[in-house]
């Protein structure tokens, strides 16, 4: 798997479904309350195109991700997210092939194992766990036969993932950070090289710049990092050597938060693309979405 | 006869304006935006006899209007607090007489 198409993926599979004022592009340990339910929707547009070898590939990768957070207790909360996604690959302007469908689901815990709070203020430790199930189709075809495995809207494997997540926000803005590791599993002779990745944001309210009695939402101006490590991945036992390498992202955003409602938008810019071989290159990340609270 | 009709609407008005307007008075640690403050709103509303709430993010205050006759307990309301994640700081009962 290329690690444009791998990138696009592990967003997915980690596609944040917080709560207040949370990073756009990962987790956090802000708390989701018992019995509390919160919906996000997100619209996630990858585009790669900076092809080494010169052939001209370009693959865009669009997707819709639902995300359903469920809060079992104030200490767990369980997430579900399942993309819809769209993706097409286009080599010298002649020969494009694309797929379109459900992908595969990720179910996910976290546990909050340090919290303390003060007014207007809250510090929080959590450890998350989950699971990637090959809910999506990885055995789609066209015209021109079997689609690769980056085309397909499935992966066809089970993954697991474990990480760390700590908040701290106070009401001007907040700091959040993500440490994870994504074990993956071969499927179809094929298997991805594991995700190792270290997420940072920095939010800060920038409306309203004095807080009233009456302030129901804010807006807040967001900058995140994110380093994303993806190991070689192996064909039929083969290691490939165009796989796998490290990717830093900067990601400037901006939020809306009200009591109910979250809108946002980011964009995801590779300053560094240390690729191994003839690995296609990101060219941005763009998602946008709202976040509902029931 | 109609000074005593008089005395006696009177009295019965002023009765009713005496009655308890209760309310209570909570202060909640770990809030930090809005989105924070319906959880523990929504939380406050599903009590039984909760008549209004008002909130103040910055202070972490809620004002929490009653029922007549209804009654919260300390324990309760941290419970439900803390089930939405956040800490219960005080707890306190005011009654209004006009």
């Amino acid at each position: 798997m290329r690690p444009t198409v791998a990138l696009a993926s592990l967003i997915i599979m980690l596609a944040p479904v917080h709560a207040p004022a949370a990073p756009i592009t990962f987790s956090t340990a802000l708390p989701v309350g018992e019995g509390k339910i919160i919906n996000r929707e997100q619209l996630v547009f990858t585009r790669s195109g900076d092809d080494p070898t010169n052939t001209g590939l370009d693959v865009d990768v669009n997707s819709l991700i639902s995300v359903l957070a469920y809060g079992a207790s104030e200490k767990l909360a369980l997430f579900a997210a399942l993309p819809y996604l769209r993706k097409e690959l286009r080599r010298s302007g002649s020969v494009r092939r694309s797929s379109e469908g459900i992908g595969d689901l990720t179910i996910f815990g976290r546990y909050t194992l340090f919290q303390r709070d003060g007014i207007g203020r809250t510090l929080r430790l959590g450890a998350i766990a989950g699971i990637k199930a090959p809910t999506g189709d990885d055995d789609e075809s066209d015209a021109l036969g079997r689609l690769p495995i980056p085309l397909q809207s499935g992966t066809g494997s089970w993954d697991s993932f474990v990480g760390i997540v700590v908040s701290y926000e106070t009401l001007q803005g907040g700091l959040h950070s993500q440490l994870t590791y994504q074990a993956k599993t071969a499927a179809n002779n094929f298997e991805a090289g594991d995700v190792s990745r270290l997420d940072v944001s920095w939010q800060r309210r920038v409306w309203p710049t004095v807080l009233k009695p009456n302030s129901n939402a804010f807006v807040y101006g967001v900058l995140e990092a994110n380093i994303i490590h993806s190991q070689k991945s192996t064909v039929s036992g083969q290691v490939n050597n165009d796989s796998g390498g490290t990717t830093v992202f900067i990601t400037p955003g901006i939020q809306y938060v009200s009591k109910k409602l979250i809108l946002e938008a980011a964009v995801q810019i590779p300053v560094y693309q240390g690729l191994n071989g003839t690995a296609l290159e990101n060219d941005y990340i763009f998602s946008t979405g709202f976040r509902v609270n029931y | 006869m109609k000074r005593l009709f008089f005395l006696l609407t009177l009295l019965l008005f002023t009765s009713q304006t005496l009655a308890e307007d209760v309310h209570y008075h909570l202060v909640v640690s770990g809030l930090s935006c809005p989105f924070c403050v319906y959880g523990v709103e929504k939380k406050l509303k599903n009590v039984e006899g909760v008549v209004e709430i008002k909130s103040e993010l910055e202070t972490g205050k809620f004002f929490v209007q009653v029922e007549d006759g209804v009654s919260l307990s300390e324990e309760a309301i941290k419970a439900l607090v803390t089930s939405a994640g956040f800490t219960l700081v005080t707890f306190e009962k005011v009654t209004l007489e006009d």
